[in-house]
């Protein structure tokens, strides 16, 4: 699950370490701003998801069998 | 089959020649015989039956680009020298008796996502501003391959999901209101054809790229099986869903335009090895027995518009007035898909960018720009969850498509229009029931055929448009239901004026 990241100090060392580079404070609220609802969105779905779920093969010819379901 | 075996056209089937004389006396002013209007199918049997050469109707095309795109911008590159060479030749070709069927000589465009030999592809983006491919993506080069004749290329998102504006062109408008957006990512394919600027369009649909203009512009859209038609030259936008389909006029012009878009490609690893059918041959068959399904609960919620719940109940009554059965189903796991999309979106259209993004990230708009970046920030765990989630949704629908219904249908958009002023990405990615993507996205992530049809207006005048989906290479029953209730219905008749 993705972390929810508050201090923005803390948000900028993350996305530097992930390759980003430096960034204007403006771009990096904006990136931040599409964090938030990504970790939201993991969040939600992390509650969800159970052993069970398998993911999807997107290049097999599974993924374009018409029966499969 | 020519169109003709279909239904009638406006189109006499009378034989007659033109002659260079002729065209160059009539002009594309004076081609009586074109409407701005007039459908793929009526105007190719004009053709066939040669009483406008496909030059006319170039022409006429290309004028009326050149008189009302401006008010528009739907078109990136006007490929005007290159259009009138093509309809030559397939003046030429056809005069000699070599005529291919219905797309030869047909005025197409293409969403500036597909790479075009010797024409600028853009993408939308300062990113790749004035870069000329050496060659065709494959369904453009399947159409040109049909004699179909390239008008240009039209708008997109940037990078096929950033700002409408924040790339080399300025936003392209609603054909109905030009205070409204086309929506995207396909706006420019969408706008072209609601304005009447050419007769057929390519796009691309990722999580709902060519459904939702298509809806807004008041035409059709497909977005066939994941797999059915080959994206080899398509700048990737989220691999593991984009898909590449016509937008055009009608149901009977976009299974047309689907005949020559389908088939096997070694090129596209997703391409899909399986006979293709002829996709007009059931277009007369009618509802009679089919079930089609509509789960209220995630696709009649509270964040749809009172007007665009109206508009689809009335088609659902309309198609069982003509036989078919309206059953209830249960999807629970398609509420998540739009987070799921979130993830997997955000992640694949990273990968495809991480070279540009980390080393030139100036090219790219603000807001596309934001969102790419994002992207790395999104662990591989959460992309996995997204698409264990992802595979139940798709699960849900291939089960009750298999057990339960031959077709589910639902509402293209939860709200007829967006003003320009409000289709922003920010807006556009936020969660919850009144995103735009909320009934596309679910049938993107199952891979399976999705048509968005007009089936009303707004109080408000725009138009309103209704999706039918079905099995995994099924596109045929689709197209089936999706033309028998065009044929009870005067929407995709009406078209703005401009």
């Amino acid at each position: 699950m993705m972390e929810n990241i508050e201090s923005i100090e803390v948000f900028e060392e993350r996305a530097a370490i992930s390759g980003l580079g430096k960034m204007t404070q403006e771009d990096l609220l904006l990136v931040k701003q599409y964090y938030d609802g990504a970790a939201s969105a993991s969040a939600r779905l992390f509650d969800l998801v159970t052993l069970d779920d398998e993911p999807a093969s997107t290049f097999t010819p599974g993924w374009v069998n018409p029966m499969q379901g | 089959m020519t169109t003709g075996d279909l239904w009638p056209t406006r189109a006499e089937t009378a034989t007659c020649t033109w002659t260079k004389r002729q065209r160059k006396r009539r002009g594309p002013e004076m081609t009586d015989e074109l409407t701005p209007f007039m459908t793929l199918a009526d105007t190719a049997e004009l053709i066939r039956t040669r009483r406008v050469s496909p030059v006319e109707v170039a022409e006429f095309h290309l004028a009326r680009i050149e008189s009302i795109d401006s008010s528009i911008n739907s078109f990136f590159t006007v490929t005007a020298d290159k259009a009138l060479e093509q309809a030559r030749e397939a003046e030429r070709d056809i005069a000699g008796g070599n005529y291919r069927g219905p797309l030869h000589g047909i005025p197409f465009s293409v969403k500036d996502m597909f790479m075009t030999a010797g024409v600028r592809t853009t993408t939308g983006s300062f990113i790749l501003e004035n870069w000329i491919p050496e060659f065709d993506a494959t369904p453009v080069r399947n159409l040109l391959d049909d004699g179909a004749v390239l008008l240009g290329k039209v708008a997109t998102l940037e990078c096929g999901t950033g700002a409408p504006d924040e790339g080399p062109f300025p936003a392209p408008r609603n054909p109905w209101n030009a205070e409204y957006s086309p929506a995207g990512s396909s706006n420019g394919s969408g706008a072209s054809i609601g304005a009447g600027m050419g007769l057929l369009s390519l796009g691309s649909d990722t999580g709902g790229s060519i459904r939702i203009p298509a809806s807004f512009a008041g035409v059709v859209g497909l977005r066939g099986t994941y797999g059915r038609v080959s994206r080899w030259g398509h700048v990737a936008l989220s691999w593991s869903q984009d898909v590449a389909g016509p937008i055009a006029r009608t149901v009977l012009d976009t299974a047309l335009a689907y005949n020559a878009l389908s088939g096997y490609d070694p090129r596209d690893p997703a391409s899909a090895d399986l006979p293709v059918p002829d996709f007009t041959e059931r277009l007369g068959h009618g509802v009679g027995g089919l079930r089609i399904g509509v789960d209220e609960a995630h696709f009649f919620d509270d964040g749809l518009d009172e007007d665009v719940k109206v508009a689809v109940w009335a088609a659902l009554r309309t198609l069982e007035d003509l036989g078919a059965k309206i059953k209830k189903i249960d999807l629970p796991t398609v509420a998540s898909s739009h987070d799921a999309q979130n993830l997997i979106h955000s992640s694949e259209t990273h990968a495809y960018h991480r070279e540009r993004i980390t080393t030139t990230p100036e090219k790219y708009g603000p807001t596309i720009r934001s969102y790419l970046r994002n992207g790395a920030l999104i662990p591989a765990f959460d992309y996995l969850n997204a698409q264990r989630i992802r595979n139940r949704v798709r699960t849900e629908i291939s089960r009750a498509l298999r057990d339960e219904v031959d077709i589910i249908a639902s509402p293209t958009t939860p709200r007829a229009g967006v003003k320009l002023t409000d289709f922003t990405t920010k807006k556009r990615m936020k969660p919850g029931g009144a995103h735009l993507a909320h009934m596309t996205n679910p049938f993107s992530q199952a891979g399976v055929p999705a048509i968005s049809i007009p089936c009303g207006f707004s109080e408000y005048g725009m138009p309103m448009g209704f999706q039918l989906v079905g099995r995994a290479f099924d596109e045929s029953t689709v197209f089936q239901a999706a033309a028998a209730y065009e044929r009870e219905t005067p929407w995709h008749a009406m078209h703005p004026d401009i």
